[in-house]
């Protein structure tokens, strides 16, 4: 397998994408605020067996475009498309990570038949609490102790990532430019977003999973009312991973992949 | 695929010369090892040795001989 690392042009773009693998029916990977695309290193080879997976680099984020709009989170669906238009992939699987996991969402509702299935991890937009405080923090970091203070809050445990996540943090923070664009998404989607209204989830046609971790302190585990409701064939959509915070692709890569890879290959049955 | 022919293609995919890498290693001396070659290694294990790596387990990787070891490639006592 070939890893690929484009820059692709389109009417809103230019996007950063990174895939590898071919054939099936592709894996879309969004990751979330404040991320990038490389969010996705422990799973991207193993969701690439059998079908093509690309992660890309969302508005104001990594290589892409760092023209975020109105900041609003949900006009990057429309965005989304246009990128899928480009790629020439008419129908993809959506995973999507914490801000990811709501703009999969809103793609869902946006464009519902480019959508075969949806995996929220850690999805914002789900339950109505977050921690909004730590994202308004996240673009404004004043030194290298709080940039290691936010990257350890997202682990349930000490990583060996903290470190270089921190570093990439405070680096991203201290340009200009993508602090203006994070800034105005954590004001447009965070700050001015009002109340979360519970997901209509019989609204979407796709099939749906949540994976999370149990020790998320970014987003907490919402209630069961906020979750999509059980089905004789699945008692629930929830996938809870122990001794992982807001990373559980990261912290508990091994059965969070699994997982996911075992769902698309079912919604492709 | 024995432990010289995985650390052959460790170099191809680091970009060494053939022959570079022993094992004895640290990863975070290697220029190449980053986030896209963490993704490659666990592409070309699960490709040549049809393992999947669990990635929390690579993220505590140190030396070269540390993914030997996630590989499943024989690492002399």
């Amino acid at each position: 397998m070939r890893l690929r690392r484009q820059r692709i042009a389109f009417p809103g773009g230019p996007a950063s994408v990174l895939s590898l693998g071919r054939g099936g029916v592709p894996v879309l990977l969004l990751h979330g605020f404040a991320g990038d695309l490389l969010t996705w290193q422990f799973n991207l080879a193993a969701l690439a067996a059998g079908r093509r997976a690309v992660a890309v680099d969302l508005p104001g984020h990594g290589e892409s475009t760092l023209d975020v709009g109105s900041g609003r989170v949900a006009d990057f669906a429309p965005w989304v498309e246009r990128l899928l238009d480009a790629l020439g992939l008419p129908l993809v699987h959506v995973v999507g990570h914490s801000m990811g996991g709501y703009l999969a969402l809103c793609l869902a509702r946006h464009a519902p038949e480019r959508v075969a299935s949806l995996s929220l991890v850690a999805p914002a937009g789900v339950g109505p609490r977050f921690d909004v405080d730590y994202l308004r923090r996240l673009p404004a970091l004043a030194g290298m102790a709080e940039a290691r203070a936010l990257a350890d809050a997202l682990f349930a445990r000490p990583s060996p990532l903290a470190d270089r996540l921190a570093t990439v943090l405070l680096a991203q923070a201290a340009d200009p430019r993508r602090r203006a664009a994070l800034e105005t998404i954590v004001r447009a989607s965070f700050l001015d977003a009002g109340e979360t209204l519970p997901v209509d989830w019989a609204a979407l046609p796709m099939p749906v999973q949540l994976l999370w971790g149990r020790q998320d302190r970014v987003i907490p585990v919402p209630d069961a009312a906020r979750l999509p409701p059980p089905k004789p064939h699945r008692p629930s959509a929830l996938h809870l991973f122990d001794n992982a915070g807001h990373l559980p692709h990261s912290e508990a890569a091994g059965p969070v992949t699994a997982i996911l890879r075992d769902f698309l290959a079912a919604c492709d049955a | 695929m024995d432990r010289k022919d995985f650390l052959l293609a460790l170099d191809e995919m680091l970009e060494l010369s053939p022959g570079t890498l022993t094992g004895d290693e640290a990863l975070g001396a290697l220029e190449g090892w980053d986030s896209l070659a963490v993704i490659s290694f666990i592409a070309l294990v699960d490709e040549k040795l049809n393992k999947v790596v669990e990635g929390e387990k690579l993220a505590k990787a140190k030396t070269v001989a540390d993914l030997l070891d996630l590989a499943g490639v024989a690492v002399p006592a």
